[in-house]
């Protein structure tokens, strides 16, 4: 029973792994994503670094992070 | 207060780092083989699954790569990865232009020179490689022609320019594709000549992408096949090419005590470059030539960030060099090279700070790549498979055996 198990959940995690159907992919693209209490690493002409920010991204899109650049972000 | 969207996928970023898909500017990404029959059906000799050839490149956070000899193939890759069938980087393609005889788009004369950038601009290449058999009228025609046509160039610098390298740096020259281009003009790779070659970039405007994980592997596998067959990544590459770098190792076969030493200067010699170009002001930009044996595309990455900070660069220059800074180059900072509101979410969550030690990059815990966020389970499930099946097909494919069907 274990092994059939492990069986359905590998075969499950195949299919979204490679996401071979279009449709599959599809769905998730349009999923928002919210990470949180996160350390930013911005890479932005000025460098600036934010700790423990939250990153929302929807359609692929990074759409706000913590809002605006809050007060403890410094430059690194 | 954060707005969340309505389901919203919570991902716990605490202890967490989060940086740009890294970006790199020069890999040659395989495309099909065709050795025998020519017919209008004709099914390749050897055919590779595009998302065996993509899954180590995402794996590895890489989310942009500059393909520096494209082909129609290549372009079916991107629209692939665009379309959603399979998950990979963004591509962007270079056209490859040579000299002399050979395949591909071939330029003899300056006004072939110009055509070829014509054509490639008509097919829908965003750049112009420039390569080693070219003539010096037909390369100045074909920066030339390119700039017009709003592409930039990116490569060798031909043999033609041999005893006269400063003639090569002509208005719009973009990016010298490797730091071998430089050494093989230095009889004593002095620091004299490190420092005459930066003016020279400096001067030009152009960008040097040195690839200094192509030339370290070259030496290594030039002094024993060994390297490579011991390199950990090489489970991940295709049975037939794993045979070709193991069985028809052209770097190998040139194996003596003075090439040997003479590699292994040039590699010493092109950390001073980076070096010396830093201090110059040239910008840097990470790239791996990865497709040469022994240097496989997304690991290698991580490599050459590594080597790039040992030769001088701070992590964060060397981590500049694989985002904002290659994506200023590409032409495309406004989309991605950055974590900024509006830009594309090309994303890497590092379990731990690659700006204290850039080694750290390779501590990836999940990674966001065409809307799509694969976490460090589901990325290496899809590495122990691809390896699985790369071990299971190793017998079906020997290089020679491929190769003798080539008429
Ligand atoms: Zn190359």
């Amino acid at each position: 029973m274990k092994n059939i198990l492990i069986l359905v959940i590998l075969t499950f995690s195949t299919f979204l792994a490679f996401g071979q159907n279009i449709k599959d992919i599809q769905i998730k693209r349009q999923k928002a994503f919210a990470i949180k209490n996160v350390n930013v690493i911005t890479m932005n002409a000025t460098r600036t670094f934010i700790e423990n920010a939250t990153v929302v991204i929807s359609d692929n899109i990074i759409q706000s992070i913590n809002g605006t650049i809050p007060k403890k972000s410094y430059h690194y | 207060m954060v707005q969340f969207p309505k389901k919203a996928i919570i991902i716990d970023g605490k202890g967490k780092w989060l940086i740009p898909g890294l970006i790199d500017a020069h890999v040659h990404l395989p495309t099909d083989g065709y050795f025998g029959q020519k017919l209008p059906t004709q099914i390749p000799d050897l055919s590779f699954d595009m998302q065996d050839i993509m899954t180590p490149i995402i794996a590895n956070g890489v989310t942009t790569v500059l393909d520096l000899n494209s082909t129609m193939e290549t372009f079916g890759q991107k629209k692939a990865i665009e379309k959603g069938y399979i998950v990979g980087p963004r591509i962007a393609l270079a056209a490859n232009i040579n000299g002399d005889k050979g395949q591909g788009k071939i330029a003899n004369t300056a006004e072939e020179g110009r055509i070829m950038v014509r054509i490639a601009k008509a097919e829908g290449y965003d750049f112009i490689k420039l390569y080693s058999k070219l003539n010096i009228e037909t390369y100045n025609a074909i920066i030339d022609e390119a700039h017009k046509q709003g592409l930039k160039t990116i490569g060798h610098i031909p043999n033609a320019f041999e005893g006269k390298l400063e003639q090569a740096f002509v208005p719009h020259f973009g990016m010298v594709a490797h730091a071998e281009e430089f050494s093989k003009h230095s009889e004593n790779f002095s620091i004299e000549d490190a420092q005459k070659f930066a003016k020279l970039s400096k001067d030009n405007g152009t960008y040097l992408s040195p690839t200094l994980t192509t030339m370290v592997w070259i030496a290594n596998q030039t002094n024993s096949i060994d390297s490579i067959k011991n390199s950990p990544t090489l489970k991940y590459v295709h049975p037939l090419l794993q045979s070709k770098w193991l069985t028809a190792n052209n770097y190998n076969k040139n194996f003596t005590v003075k090439n040997l030493s003479y590699l292994e200067e040039m590699v010493k010699f092109h950390f001073l470059l980076v070096k010396v170009f830093k201090d110059a002001g040239v910008p840097i930009i990470a790239g791996t030539d990865a497709g040469v044996s022994g240097v496989v595309a997304g690991f290698s990455l991580h490599d050459e960030l590594e080597l790039l900070v040992q030769a001088g660069l701070t992590p964060q220059e060397a981590l500049n060099s694989a985002t904002l800074l290659s994506a200023q180059w590409l032409g495309i900072d406004k989309q991605i090279g950055s974590i900024e509101t509006g830009k594309y979410a090309d994303l890497i969550l590092l379990d731990k700070n690659p700006i204290t030690d850039i080694k750290n990059t390779r501590k990836i815990a999940g990674v966001f790549v065409n809307g799509n966020w694969i976490d460090k389970n589901k990325l290496n499930f899809m590495l122990a498979d691809l390896a699985k099946r790369n071990i299971e097909n190793k017998d079906k494919f020997d290089w020679k055996t491929m190769m003798s069907k080539r008429k």
